[in-house]
Formats: structure tokens, C-alpha cells, sequence
């Protein structure tokens, strides 16, 4: 699944390692969501989705749309 | 409380390697070995070794029920303990370690089900012949010898599914 999860980490000045601590997961996590790679859990989307106050489908984008 | 996360690789021989929480995580199965092991020694080998062998049989039996069931207890804190630590991965760790865990029941099970077909095919017989090395007992269930299968799938199973995810 394509994110704007990088994009949207860099307009903060974050790295991965401060996104994985904020989250409470491994920076491993968040360069695998990332990359497109691994697609987060709904309770993670939505931990996401407060952090950076949009709505999950701003951050997430569907495949098959 | 430790907040701290657990990851998958420190228990694995490399720069992430724990020894702490690698005895946190199989504490229970070293002590599981090694009592299986000594039982197996002590009360069920021939001389030299098995020292308890003769006298072991006159033992009450709920005794010698309570002696032999003690690997398996200890197994079961393992999997207990094993429990623990997959509850403080985060979820990508915790998906790869499961995987990992799948893929080597599943291969052990499948050499320990092979291999007395291939046995009966003669295969014991030939790498005898071959490396005088005798594999008669690997017919036989024995505990140490599937956990270390067991381990050796787990560390390629997390090998290959880490590697997915890197």
C-alpha cells in the first residue's frame, strides 16, 4: 500500500528513529511502512492518523482505486 | 514495568545479540535439555553412564512418572516464557517472528516424519557405510535433538522473512 508517511515525517524534521519512539515501535517498522513494504495494523494506521492530525486515507492511499 | 520492546534478534547469534534476554527467553529450555538429557543418562543408558539404571526401576512410580515429566513442565515455562516475549515485539517483529516460528514446526515436523521412510529406504545403513557414523538413534524422537532442528529452521525461517521486510 503507497503512503505519504515519508513525506509527511520529513515536513516534521523527524527521523525514523523519533517516529519509531513516538509510535512505540522499531525504526525497522517504520522504514517497512515506508517503503511499502508492510502494511500497519488498523490500531497503528490510526495512531498514525492522530500523530499527524489527517484522516487515514490522507496518509494511505489504496491500491486498487 | 519494562517498556522496553523485544526484538527478534537478540537471541540470535550477531551484533544484537543478548545473552540476558536470551536466558530470559529460553531459560526453561536449557533447563528442559539439560534434565531431559541427565534423565535419559542416568536412569535409561548402559553402563558406564547410566549409574541409576537398575535401582530406577524400583522407584514408586508416581516418582518416576514425576522424573520423567519434568522436561516437559520445564517446555511448558518455555512456552510460556516464549509467550512473554513475543507480547513486547512491536507488530512487524512480531508477524516475521511467528513466521519464523511456523515455517520450523513445520520443517521439523516434516524431517522428523521423512526420515524414518528414508531410514527404511537404508539411508542409515549407507552413510554408515560411508562415514561410519551411525544415525540409528535420529529414528527415535529425542528431545535435544528436535529443538536443535527446531532452532536451526528458526534461524533461517527469520533469516528469510526478515529479509523481506528490510
Amino acid at each position: 500500500m503507497k503512503n505519504k508517511l515519508r513525506e509527511l515525517r520529513a515536513a516534521k524534521e523527524w527521523s525514523q528513529s523519533d517516529l519509531a519512539g513516538k509510535l512505540g515501535v522499531s525504526r525497522q517498522t517504520v522504514n517497512a511502512i515506508e517503503t511499502g513494504r508492510y502494511d500497519p495494523s488498523l490500531p497503528l494506521a490510526f495512531k498514525l492518523a492522530r500523530l499527524f492530525k489527517r484522516p487515514i486515507e490522507a496518509i494511505f492511499e489504496d491500491n486498487e482505486k | 514495568m519494562n517498556d522496553k520492546l523485544s526484538i527478534p534478534d537478540e537471541i540470535i547469534p550477531g551484533e544484537n545479540y543478548s545473552f540476558r534476554a536470551d536466558l530470559k527467553v529460553n531459560g526453561w529450555l536449557l533447563f528442559a535439555m539439560a534434565t531431559g538429557a541427565a534423565n535419559g543418562l542416568l536412569f535409561h543408558s548402559k553402563s558406564p553412564y547410566g549409574v541409576l539404571r537398575n535401582s530406577y526401576q524400583d522407584w514408586p512410580i508416581g516418582l518416576r512418572a514425576v522424573v520423567e515429566l519434568v522436561p516437559l513442565l520445564a517446555s511448558l515455562l518455555w512456552a510460556w516464557s516464549l509467550a512473554r516475549w513475543l507480547r513486547r515485539m512491536d507488530e512487524l517483529h512480531c508477524r516475521i517472528t511467528l513466521e519464523a516460528w511456523f515455517f520450523a514446526t513445520i520443517s521439523t515436523l516434516f524431517v522428523l516424519s521423512i526420515w524414518p521412510l528414508l531410514d527404511g529406504a537404508g539411508v542409515s545403513a549407507a552413510v554408515l557405510q560411508a562415514t561410519h557414523v551411525h544415525l540409528e538413534a535420529l529414528d527415535k524422537p529425542i528431545f535435544p535433538l528436535t529443538v536443535g532442528m527446531l532452532y536451526i529452521f528458526y534461524f533461517l525461517g527469520h533469516f528469510i522473512f526478515n529479509r523481506r521486510f528490510k
